[in-house]
């Protein structure tokens, strides 16, 4: 896919790259203003207006928007068609999940990460650790496609290598992250996710001013292609009209189509209820209600966004088919704009879109390191390895942790770089799935939820699905052989959600003696609204 | 310097003399704004005398049905959280009748939006024809999945997280 | 097509999902129809909210005014022909007829309730006579009276006349001896409200010696002061003395958001300001990702209480105090900087130990104290200070923590 054909066209876009570079001072600026100049006031009504929902939910867009969905998408409905369209649609129905079942009990909780609500539901703090553990999993696993995309990246816009793209850009993210920390977050994500927007939606509309409509679009890519198009199509590299068709070469390309893309499905919809750094932000809300409405907002943020990939993708396969030839269909949303007329428009594009990715990878691994270095800081070193380390102590830990985190997702950043982006996305997502979403689901809408059951069902839905994961990884070949066996491993979501769920509750129905005394007052805590003041007496 | 201060509470009460010896203005421990050198009061002094507030205080008691009032209004509704709390039948009726509702809401919402979303495989299959009718010059299939899916997930949430609310505000009406 | 052999059992699989969906779906939407407004639950519901419109005066003690209200009530709703209410020994009040010479202050004319505060035990009339009105001419046929109870004593009795063409029916009787039963209910609840108040009186002394009175004293002084010059000014300041004495008393929870904190340390700001002026500067630093955190009560205003009175106030000339709230990823960093005079070493060891009160609330120790005890030894209060430079104190705690909530 990358090496002997990309060296050969090497053109450096010095626009492109000044547009790098340009957003990650401009992020830097933005936190320091954010930190500095706007939050020093003499007036305690500014100090201490909380975030409003709109500011929350484009912070939380703003993460959640990695460079699957910026690159990816576009990239890979290019080169299967109908089919990938399920990948954006989860995304979107995962927040509806999340609305329905977690946001607002879970604020309510007052649990900062998943880890605390193991913790607090059950007062386990051996249960902490196994949370704890998974969440570094699905976090270094999340971490894997944002590296992969920032090597793309940098090798399409500077044609340099892939590695020096992963390794630059992880370094200097870490970077950010163990020195800058938590400063102006919220601005800093929400001033990343405008930009993401503002960068996939110009080159559409520029490409539908210039071209045609969106129809006509669609015309061209499936029955009247273009004579590049049709080259390619009948050189064997591009799908025909198949391509615009449900069970198209996506599903063709794995064994067992619909079984996959079922499981695919399933996992990107529970999945977005396990990502560690998503769930942290409805910490923020004032009460239960407006986490709600902060997820409502996110969820017409992200509507919106994901308007525009499957667009894209359409014009990509009209307008930019011998990336089938060349077999980087990844690199899409990068090649586009070289293919418009005008060079100067097409720097100017370039410099947008490679903007654009660059806020998107930086946003969702800085989110990412954050919430993994935090839980390797707070809750492996300051409670369980050195319990009395001081403030200090703390605070270093948490700066090492982001460098060597950090430094772990660079390498293995550097060996994926055969899987396509969204399959790792759909492996971070499974995990996610299998380990946290039945526990949430259960440990806030079931009193009957013992720490036995909960455990033993985390443990065994992650650990199976980590474990088939990391077999695809290592013993697969980058894209299934066509067994079911190896379907199931490949996208597990499907048998691994329903294993942990039956297993919490099994291991519930068998220990009811372990029931939390005080469940009532936990169930309170979670459901019960929050204008009425209800006190609770520390130390219960 | 003789004279009467008007209190808060209504009475009055002859000011106290400045006591011997101390400075009102400029000197010692934290100057204070002139109003204190016009009106001979003292700086504070953490451990100065009590005379004048214990005299107030004495001698005019705050109206305490007030006060008590005030209070009543402020507390919260006690008593039936503290039987949520304490695990009573009444409590726990309450309780289990308000999470029934909003995960009812939840699994409705749920349901309506899976049916409606894992039976669009279902169409493709069974009316292939039908999926691929243009509209908007794109074909059925492709506007459901890449455009209208967004705005039909975002009603359905609009629906749910105004219902949720109004449960809540009838539980807290109930409650309280 | 190659896919038919997978495509059966998914397609099985998918029917099979979907029925179940709509069956679901189709369940709560029949099962939305059913509530309360069938048949004997809406009898129930009726009932209650008969009660709950005749009887809330009794909530304030049985007396003749609201045993007159209450009485007047149960005569418009119930309509019978008269309702009489007697409590310790008298007739407290009499509505509908008969009332000229049931009168109330006096003591009960009829037999049928001198026997049902003897017996304490409900009791039915069915004629005239039965009823025992020693005044001839007296309209009243027919009577259920029961008895109010109190504290397991006969404390009163609700009586209610029928007149003609007002037959007696088992269900009549059975209504009065509930509305008794509700009515003694209610008493119960006011002696309980009672006592309630008592408590709560004397919980209020205690509170007020916690508050210094030179805190009291000064801050009226200084309102004092502004009356003359500046009248709008010490009327606001009165107003929010009285909000934050309110608060002081309102402190029942251990723990509150960070943002109430915040609010809290701006009331007690604006007394000490108002007393220094210009003297004073404050500037605050806070990220709102942690406005909603859950600290212990009182944890912030001690810190900057110190500043001003040991830092700002002791300093010649101007004097600023920096409030920072930092969100550090799982733990919020909190810090009061300010910049008077600072302390050595043996002012820092001797504000560590010192009084356990400050000259409001609570001191330094006590918040030391109480933040090791809920999060932990290494949480507690960090005292940065150089003498004629400033003193900074900060703590941090984690953002979660079990047990903690409001």
């Amino acid at each position: 896919m990358s090496g002997v054909e990309a060296v050969a066209t090497v053109q450096v876009h010095w626009v492109a790259l000044l547009a790098f570079a340009g957003i990650a001072v401009a992020t830097v600026a933005v936190g320091v203003y954010a930190t500095r100049v706007a939050r020093t006031t003499h007036d305690v009504y500014i100090a201490s207006r909380a975030i409003g929902p709109v500011l929350n939910a484009s912070a939380i867009s703003g993460e959640y928007l990695s460079a699957a969905s910026f690159l990816g998408v576009a990239g890979m409905v290019m080169a299967f068609g109908y089919d990938v369209l399920w990948y954006p649609a989860g995304y979107a129905a995962g927040y509806l999940l999340l609305l329905l079942f977690v946001a607002a009990p879970l604020r309510r909780f007052g649990a900062y990460t998943i880890p605390d609500f193991a913790e607090g539901r059950f007062g386990s703090p051996a249960f902490r650790l196994i949370a704890v553990g998974f969440v570094l999993v699905i976090g270094v696993f999340y971490m894997l496609p944002q590296m992969k995309g920032a090597g793309l990246a940098v090798q399409a816009v500077a044609g340099l290598p892939y590695w020096v793209g992963v390794v630059v850009v992880g370094g200097v993210i870490s970077l950010n992250v163990a020195l800058g920390g938590m400063k102006g977050i919220t601005f800093v994500q929400a001033f990343q996710f405008w930009v993401k927007v503002f960068a996939i939606a110009v080159p559409a509309f520029v490409l539908l001013a210039l071209f045609g409509s969106y129809g006509t679009h669609w015309e061209w890519a499936t029955s009247s292609p273009p004579p590049a198009l049709q080259a390619a199509i009948e050189a064997g590299a591009a799908p025909g009209p198949e391509w615009g068709l449900p069970f198209g070469p996506l599903a063709e390309q794995q064994g067992y189509p619909l079984l996959f893309t079922y499981s695919l499905m399933i996992a990107t919809i529970c999945g977005t209820a396990g990502l560690p750094h998503i769930l942290v932000r409805f910490y923020t809300n004032r009460d239960g209600h407006a986490a709600r409405q902060t997820t409502l907002v996110v969820l017409a943020m992200i509507g919106c966004f994901y308007l525009f990939p499957p667009l894209l993708g359409l014009a990509g396969r009209v307008h930019a088919p011998d990336l089938y030839l060349s077999g980087r269909t990844d690199a899409l949303l990068l090649e586009l704009p070289g293919r418009l007329p005008g060079a100067a428009l097409g720097d100017v594009l370039r410099a947008v879109t490679a903007a654009g990715a660059f806020a998107a990878f930086m946003s969702t691994t800085s989110g990412l390191l954050v919430a993994v270095a935090g839980a390797l800081a707070h809750d492996l070193y300051a409670r369980t390895l050195h319990p009395r380390a001081e403030q200090r102590a703390r605070l270093l830990a948490f700066r090492l942790a982001a460098l060597g985190a950090g430094a772990v997702a660079v390498a293995i950043g550097l060996t994926v770089e055969r899987f396509p982006i969204n399959m790792l996305v759909g492996w971070a997502f499974a995990i996610a799935a299998s380990a946290f979403f039945p526990l949430l689901v259960l440990g806030i809408w079931w009193r009957g939820l013992t720490v036995v059951g909960a455990a033993a069902g985390t443990l065994v839905g992650g650990g199976l699905a980590s474990a088939a994961i990391l077999y695809t990884m290592c013993v697969g070949d980058g894209t299934a052989a066509g067994t079911l066996g190896s379907t199931l491993l490949a996208q597990p979501a499907i048998w691994t959600i329903p294993v942990s769920f039956g297993t919490m509750v099994l291991g519930s129905l068998l220990t009811p003696t372990r029931v939390p005394a005080d469940v009532n007052l936990k169930m309170l805590r979670l459901h019960v609204p929050e204008t009425l003041g209800l006190r609770t007496e520390y130390g219960e | 310097m003789g004279g009467t201060v008007k209190s808060p509470f209504g009475s009055e009460r002859r000011r106290q003399p400045a006591r011997a010896g101390a400075q009102a203005a400029g000197a010692g421990v934290g100057a204070l704004a002139p109003h204190d050198a016009v009106l001979g009061l003292e700086p504070l002094d953490v451990g100065g005398g009590l005379e004048p507030l214990d005299d107030w205080l004495a001698a005019e008691p705050l109206d305490e049905a007030a006060v008590l009032d005030a209070l009543e209004a402020l507390l919260p509704a006690d008593e039936a959280l503290q039987e949520i709390a304490e695990q009573t039948a009444y409590g726990e009726v309450l309780m289990q009748d308000l999470v029934r509702r909003q995960l009812r809401l939840g699994l409705s919402v749920a349901a309506v939006f899976l049916v409606i979303l894992l039976g669009l495989p279902l169409m493709n299959l069974l009316f292939p024809a039908l999926v691929q009718m243009r509209l908007l010059g794109l074909p059925m299939a492709w506007l459901a999945l890449a455009v209208l899916v967004y705005p039909f997930v975002w009603a359905l949430a609009l629906y749910f997280v105004s219902t949720a609310r109004k449960y809540e505000d009838e539980f807290t009406a109930l409650v309280k | 097509m190659e896919n038919s052999p997978q495509l059966i059992p998914l397609l099985v699989g998918q029917l099979v999902f979907t029925a179940v969906a709509a069956a679901l779906v189709v369940h709560l939407v029949l099962t939305r129809g059913r509530t309360v407004s069938e048949g004997r639950e809406h009898a129930i519901f009726e009932s209650l909210a008969l009660a709950n419109r005749t009887l809330p005066y009794l909530r304030q003690g049985l007396n003749r005014a609201t045993a007159a209200r209450t009485a007047a009530a149960i005569h418009d709703v119930l309509r019978p022909a008269a309702v009489g209410i007697v409590g310790g020994q008298q007739i407290l009040a009499h509505v509908g007829a008969g009332a000229d010479h049931h009168l109330a202050g006096t003591e009960p004319a009829t037999a049928l309730t001198r026997e049902v505060l003897r017996t304490g035990r409900p009791i039915v009339a069915r004629t005239h006579d039965a009823i025992g009105c020693a005044r001839p001419g007296c309209p009243l046929v027919s009577a259920v009276a029961a008895p109010l109870t109190l504290r397991r004593q006969v404390a009163g009795a609700l009586t209610i006349y029928f007149g003609e063409g007002q037959p007696l029916t088992a269900g009549k009787i059975k209504m009065v001896r509930a509305m008794a039963q509700l009515m003694s209910l209610q008493m119960e609840l006011a002696e309980v409200d009672r006592k309630a108040e008592r408590l709560a009186k004397a919980e209020l002394a205690a509170l007020q010696a916690q508050i210094s009175p030179h805190f009291v004293y000064n801050t009226l002084n200084t309102i004092a002061a502004f009356v003359r010059t500046d009248p709008e000014a010490a009327r606001q300041l009165l107003t929010d003395f009285a909000t934050f004495l309110r608060r002081t008393f309102r402190r029942k929870g251990e723990f509150s958001p960070f943002a109430q904190e915040l609010e809290y340390v701006h009331q007690y700001l604006s007394f000490e300001k108002a007393r220094f002026a210009e003297r004073l500067d404050v500037v605050y630093r806070v990220d709102p990702e942690i406005l909603s955190t859950v600290v212990p009560v009182l944890v912030l205003q001690p810190l900057v209480e110190n500043a001003v009175r040991h830092g700002i106030s002791k300093k010649v000339g101007a004097g600023r105090v920096v409030i920072a709230a930092e969100d550090r990823g799982s733990e919020c960093w909190i810090c009061v900087d300010d910049d008077g005079v600072g302390m050595d070493g043996e002012a820092m060891r001797r504000v560590l130990q010192g009084p356990r009160r400050a000259a409001f609330g609570v001191g330094l120790v006590n918040v030391n104290e109480r933040l090791r005890s809920v999060y932990g030894p290494e949480h507690g209060l960090e005292i940065v200070s150089r003498p004629g430079e400033g003193t900074r104190i900060s703590f941090s705690i984690p953002k979660y923590k079990a047990g903690v909530g409001i």
